[in-house]
């Protein structure tokens, strides 16, 4: 049994925050005890409160994130690059659309002015641009995720 | 196929970050919640937290961080001041249990009543067992205001108590 004296000055270091963690576990194991004096059982629920706490776990549900094996990962970056192929064949195939309509008017005569045949070109010939840029980058974006996922099996 | 389980439940300490979680938002679904945050930021920051030495300091941050905003935005989307008090309910079995001792409870409400930050600091001492240079560390915090504040705190529940033992020895 620890004597009272002991507990009196460990309990002032510890009400002044100037008690170790090894004092600490004195007043825990003491107050966990049978043997607690009188003059000490008013501050016995606070220790036992912390000791409740420290029972308190973490529910036990899982969450489970699937990781893919090398094989499964060749077949899921096949579909991603069929997905990419066909949106960006899909979007040529609408500018060239877009284009051919444009030399369409030209040809039928709706548009006369040399200097408006050659904006509405330039005008086609941008946005072919910009819907290339815009491909490449969607591209770029997903290989990213796709290097970043590859650290993982890794 | 070949699945591999990643999940918070990895964690050795995963139980220390839960129970830092459920302290600061009152509430085991939130606490939840915080966790799987915890883990999507591990997650997304895998070489940054393979790299670190005291992966544990780190989580807990993370972990108060999360849970302040959690609180945070809680405070923000709740008008009602009941509705709020109903949130931080203290459902988890453990402290449902110690409700129904008087002299638990007392000391329960005690410590939820402490500021924010006096209330963390008890907890990461009394309970988990952290030095004050970790505790510092964890809440990016100083040495002296960690030493000041938990003096604070034991300081006002010895009060309490004592108060409460004076009156229980009065009537």
């Amino acid at each position: 049994m620890i004597p009272k004296n002991t507990i009196d000055i460990i309990l002032e270091k510890y009400w002044d925050g100037e008690s170790t963690l090894e004092e600490e576990v004195t007043l825990k194991k003491y107050f966990s005890s049978t043997e607690i004096h009188p003059e000490h059982q008013q501050f016995a629920p606070l220790f036992t409160y912390f000791e409740r706490k420290q029972d308190i776990h973490i529910p036990e549900k899982e969450t489970k994130v699937v990781k893919l094996n090398s094989r499964k990962w060749i077949s899921v970056a096949a579909v991603f690059a069929f997905i990419t192929a066909s949106l960006f064949i899909f979007n040529r195939y609408q500018d060239s659309n877009k284009l051919n309509q444009g030399f369409a008017q030209a040809e039928i005569g709706e548009v006369d002015d040399p200097e408006e045949a050659k904006r509405i070109t330039e005008e086609a010939l941008m946005m072919l641009s910009k819907k290339l840029n815009h491909s490449q980058n969607i591209v770029l974006e997903n290989m990213a995720y796709v290097n970043k996922a590859n650290i993982f099996i890794q | 196929m070949q699945t591999d389980k990643v999940s918070i439940l990895d964690l050795p300490f995963k139980d220390k970050l839960f129970r830092f979680a459920y302290n600061i938002v009152g509430n085991v679904q939130d606490a939840e919640d915080i966790m799987q945050e915890l883990l999507i930021k591990i997650w997304n920051r895998q070489e940054q937290y393979s790299g670190l030495d005291n992966k544990e300091a780190w989580c807990m941050t993370v972990t108060r961080n999360l849970a302040i905003d959690k609180v945070r935005s809680r405070k923000i989307n709740t008008k009602d001041i009941d509705e709020f008090h109903h949130i931080r309910d203290h459902d988890h079995t453990q402290d449902k249990q110690m409700e129904a001792d008087e002299s638990l409870k007392f000391v329960m409400d005690l410590v939820n009543d402490l500021p924010e930050k006096q209330r963390m600091i008890i907890h990461l001492r009394d309970v988990e067992g952290y030095s004050y240079k970790e505790i510092a560390e964890m809440l990016d915090t100083s040495l002296d205001f960690v030493k000041v504040s938990l003096h604070r705190a034991r300081k006002s529940l010895k009060d309490e108590l004592l108060k409460r033992n004076f009156k229980k020895y009065d009537t």
